[in-house]
């Protein structure tokens, strides 16, 4: 029994360990997935002579930067 | 542009500015002052230079009609030599519309950062103590950061008002999930009861009066068949008597809907030829004004050429009509003309805006009619013919099947009671509560069924709502992406142009101050022995200088190997050490330097002195 009581912090301890770098390694993939979607971004907006506005956005410009945040949004 | 072996730059300029017609220059390579006498175009050479600058969109706008002579209707800017360029204008009541290519690729950026006026935004920005955030990071990537900021936080925004649209959706099947949670415990229960209860057979007296028994169960069967039925009937009539009241709630408010339009609106045809005919009036007012403000111009050439003709002052009499006129007369003269002929331009702006808002309420109106007699009048015949059909053949059918059921249901009663006197007390009392438990069950069952379809009418909207929950985090997330990233890109473009200011600040043998740069929101800030400050500690003169550094570091960043750099002599004239300090380091970094310069009297129309002595 005391054996047992002994092993169980350490067992608590790794189960730990692997929640956070599960964490980790998510919080990794989110940041590399918006560092490539400013990425797109910027390809898309960088060369536009027009002065950008978000409240009035033209629609063709609109229409590609839906199309891009969504296709971001689903692999969330 | 494209750029020659020749250093000379031929340039034409054909009605721009004051400058009727056309006009050719010579502009060599280092200084070129443009002197002229006052009202003689000196300025023009500076909306050429504008005209070959900015780019078409920006050009398009009532505010730039300046840089076309008034009573032209198109102009040119040709450059050939060691820069060529051609562009040409057409002016209409909107703006001017031009073709070519501009001398930059972004036009904004080589106006703010090569052609220095007094109404160069960055100078008037230093001048006043404003920040210069917005410009700079016009200039440079940060705009998109901000703008990519701006438009997730618009799009947050929105998808927020969307979930918002669904928030009455959720609490609705929260209920129903709830409703068919107890139903489903209900049921259970029922059924054990019903389990629960002791088998006929099993009382003696009963299997004694098997004849009696069987003929009780006929009719207690079939009295709870009916039973159902009128039950099931009353529920349909509930459910079509709300669908009924809610169709006629709808009819209600489209037929508010048109009622409002047509006493707002009585006689539409009317209404919109009263507004076409005002908005006639005022393009008419427009035209008369315009018309008197080009005679008014006429004359205004004219005052102006006789005041630069040495021989009328020795005549002392106009040249035109030979009466009696002094120099004196000529200058109040001009000046009434200059003051008329804006008035009159004041005057035009305000119809204009009047014009526009008439043809806003005259797009408003025929939408609204639209609107009116084509989707409004189309529903409100559509409810009409739901309500009929919903009293005519769900309502009243019901009501006339359950009046039937009813008129069946009475001698089946009397007939159940007369049977159960005769039935041993126990086993009427188990039939009673097993008919009550199957109705129950029965009953049961009917709502979890109906229960679980309108759930499933929910199932669409529930995966929407998911979806946008998501979508909810990743913009939340990209915003503060690019809010990082685009503070990141601001810290560096203060900490580079800092740096450059006191660069070029130092180039030019200035001491004065200690340390200029900007801060955090991009206002400047100075140091002096020890001392912070900002703009309004300093005086005029260094505002100018300091304002002229700026736009000179923000040429060598953003505008490298750009040819020219322009200046309007008035924003040094104070201080013509300074200026020639200036002037001589923008040679060293643009091929092509412009000063314009007040002539002294007696000069005529424009004349290019070339090299730094020009100056003195």
């Amino acid at each position: 029994m005391a054996k047992e009581k002994q092993q169980l912090p350490r067992k608590e301890g790794s189960f730990e360990i692997k929640q956070s770098s599960e964490l980790g390694r998510v919080e990794t993939d989110k940041l590399s997935l918006l560092g490539e979607f400013e990425r797109e971004i910027l390809g898309i907006l960088e060369g536009r002579s027009i002065k950008l506005d978000a409240s009035s956005v033209p629609q063709d410009l609109e229409k590609k930067l839906i199309e891009l945040t969504n296709r971001y949004m689903s692999n969330w | 542009m494209s750029a020659m072996g020749n250093e000379k730059i031929e340039l034409i300029l054909e009605n721009v500015g004051g400058l009727l017609n056309e006009h050719k220059f010579t502009l060599q390579k280092g200084i070129n002052v443009i002197r002229a006498p006052n009202a003689a175009g000196k300025s023009s050479f500076i909306k050429g230079l504008q005209l070959a600058t900015l780019p078409a969109a920006a050009l398009k706008n009532p505010q730039m009609l300046g840089l076309i002579h008034r009573t032209a209707r198109k102009g040119r800017v040709e450059f050939s030599g060691s820069v060529q360029l051609s562009r040409e204008f057409k002016v209409e009541n909107d703006g001017i519309y031009a073709s070519g290519k501009t001398l930059h690729a972004d036009g904004i950026k080589a106006n703010t950062l090569s052609i220095v006026t007094p109404e160069n935004e960055l100078l008037s920005r230093i001048e006043t103590g404003k920040s210069v955030r917005d410009l700079f990071e016009e200039f440079s990537g940060a705009k998109y950061y901000t703008f990519m900021e701006n438009w997730l936080v618009k799009l947050e925004k929105e998808t927020k008002l969307k979930l918002d649209e669904y928030r009455e959706n959720e609490r609705e099947l929260e209920q129903l999930t709830r409703l068919k949670e107890e139903l489903i415990s209900n049921l259970k229960r029922l059924e054990k009861e019903l389990n629960d209860l002791p088998l006929i057979e099993d009382i003696k007296s009963a299997v004694e009066e098997d004849k009696k028994k069987k003929e009780f169960e006929k009719i207690h069967s079939e009295h709870n068949s009916l039973k159902d039925q009128i039950r099931d009937l009353q529920r349909d009539i509930e459910k079509w008597t709300e669908i009924l009241k809610q169709n006629e709630k709808s009819l209600k408010e489209n037929e508010d809907l048109k009622n409002r339009f047509f006493k707002e609106h009585p006689n539409k045809d009317l209404e919109e030829k009263n507004i076409n005919k005002k908005i006639e009036e005022l393009r008419e007012t427009i035209k008369t004004k315009r018309e008197e403000g080009a005679m008014k111009y006429s004359a205004l050439e004219i005052a102006r050429s006789m005041k630069s003709k040495s021989d009328f002052s020795k005549l002392g009499r106009c040249l035109a009509c030979g009466q009696s006129v002094t120099h004196e007369k000529v200058t109040k003269w001009i000046e009434e003309l200059e003051k008329q002929e804006q008035d009159l331009r004041n005057e035009v702006q305000p119809v204009k805006e009047e014009i526009n808002t008439l043809e806003k309420q005259k797009e408003r109106l025929n939408k609204e009619f639209l609107q009116i007699s084509k989707s409004v009048i189309e529903q409100i015949d559509k409810l009409n013919n739901n309500i009929k059909d919903i009293k005519t053949t769900r309502i009243q059918k019901y009501q006339d099947d359950k009046k039937k059921n009813e008129e069946l249901l009475d001698p089946l009663t009397k007939k159940l009671e007369e049977l159960s006197k005769k039935l041993d007390s126990r086993v009427r009392e188990l039939y009673e509560k097993r008919g009550k438990l199957e109705g129950q069950i029965s009953e049961t069952e009917k709502r979890l069924k109906e229960t679980n379809g309108e759930i499933e009418k929910y199932a669409e909207i529930e995966t929407e709502i998911k979806k946008i929950r998501t979508k909810l985090e990743f913009l939340k997330a990209a915003t503060g992406h690019f809010r990082v990233q685009g503070n990141t890109v601001r810290k560096a473009i203060i900490e580079k142009f800092s740096e450059r200011i006191m660069k070029v600040y130092q180039s030019l043998g200035f001491s004065d101050f200690k340390n200029i740069y900007l801060d955090d929101n991009f206002n400047l800030k100075i140091e002096r022995k020890g001392f912070v400050g900002d703009v309004h500690d300093l005086s005029g003169a260094e505002r100018a200088t300091i304002g002229v550094i700026l736009i000179l570091a923000g040429k060598e960043e953003y505008l490298k190997g750009y040819p020219f750099f322009a200046m309007d002599e008035v924003i040094l004239a104070y201080d013509r050490l300074r200026m020639k300090r200036i002037i001589e380091y923008v040679k060293e970094h643009s091929p092509y330097v412009i000063v314009t310069s007040l002539a002294t009297e007696g000069q005529e129309g424009i004349k290019i002195h070339y090299g730094a002595n020009a100056l003195a």
